[in-house]
C-alpha cells in the first residue's frame, strides 16, 4: 500500500503542477513552471528603497547646515555636525560602490541570480543604517 | 530656571520644529516615490524603468551628501 501511495502522490502533485504556470517557490502551485530569477530587480529595488530613505535622512540632516567651529547642535541651534557628515558621506560612498556592480549584474542578468550582489548591496545599506542611528540622524 | 530662559527654550523648539517640518516637507516626494515605484508590485513586474527612476533619484540625494562641504567657520 505504501509502495503505491508514493508514486500516486508524485502523480497528483505533477498533475497539480500543470495546472498553474507559476513555481511554488514562487507562491504558485507548479512543481515544474521555471523559476524566474528568485534574486533579481525586486530584492534590489528593495534595497534601492532601503538606501534612498537612509540618503532622505541624511541630506535632511546636512540641510540643517554645518555647525559653526566650536559649537554643537541644539534645540536652538540646529546644525550638522561636521564630523557626523563626513561620517554619513563615507557610509554613503561605501553603500553606493556596493549597489554599481548589483545594479549592473541585474541590469545585464535579468534572468539570473543576483544574490551575492545584492547581499553585498544590502550589507553596505545596513551599515549606512547603523552609522545614521548612531548619530542619532533620523 | 528664568522666565526669560524658559521662553528661550521653547522658541528654540519651535525654532527646531518648524526646520523639521520644512525638511519632512521637503523629502517627502523623495520618499512617495521611491515607496510608490515598487511597492504593491510583484517582483516579476519591476522593470528595468522603475529600477532606473529609482537610482536616479537615489543617485542626485547621493550628489546632494558627497557635494564638498563649506570650509570651516
Amino acid at each position: 500500500m505504501k509502495r503505491l501511495s508514493i508514486p500516486l502522490l508524485l502523480v497528483a502533485l505533477a498533475l497539480a503542477g500543470c495546472a498553474s504556470d507559476k513555481s511554488v517557490l514562487q507562491g504558485g502551485t507548479s512543481l515544474t513552471a521555471t523559476v524566474q530569477n528568485p534574486v533579481g530587480r525586486k530584492e534590489l529595488a528593495v534595497v534601492e528603497n532601503a538606501y534612498g530613505l537612509a540618503l532622505v535622512a541624511a541630506v535632511n540632516y546636512r540641510r540643517l547646515g554645518i555647525c559653526k567651529t566650536g559649537t554643537v547642535e541644539s534645540f536652538g541651534n540646529p546644525c550638522a555636525r561636521r564630523d557626523v557628515v563626513l561620517q554619513l558621506q563615507a557610509a554613503d560612498r561605501k553603500a553606493r560602490s556596493a549597489l554599481i556592480p548589483a545594479r549592473r549584474f541585474v541590469r545585464n542578468n535579468p534572468t539570473l541570480n543576483a544574490f551575492s550582489a545584492i547581499a553585498a548591496a544590502q550589507a553596505a545599506v545596513a551599515d549606512f543604517q547603523t552609522v545614521l542611528s548612531t548619530n542619532g540622524v533620523r | 530656571m528664568a522666565p526669560l530662559s524658559i521662553i528661550a527654550a521653547i522658541n528654540g523648539a519651535i525654532t527646531l520644529a518648524n526646520a523639521a517640518v520644512k525638511i519632512g516637507q521637503d523629502a517627502a516626494p523623495y520618499v512617495k516615490a521611491l515607496y510608490d515605484t515598487v511597492s504593491g508590485k510583484a517582483p516579476a513586474d519591476v522593470t528595468q524603468a522603475d529600477l532606473d527612476e529609482l537610482e536616479a533619484r537615489i543617485d542626485a540625494l547621493s550628489d546632494e551628501l558627497q557635494a564638498p562641504l563649506p570650509d570651516e567657520i
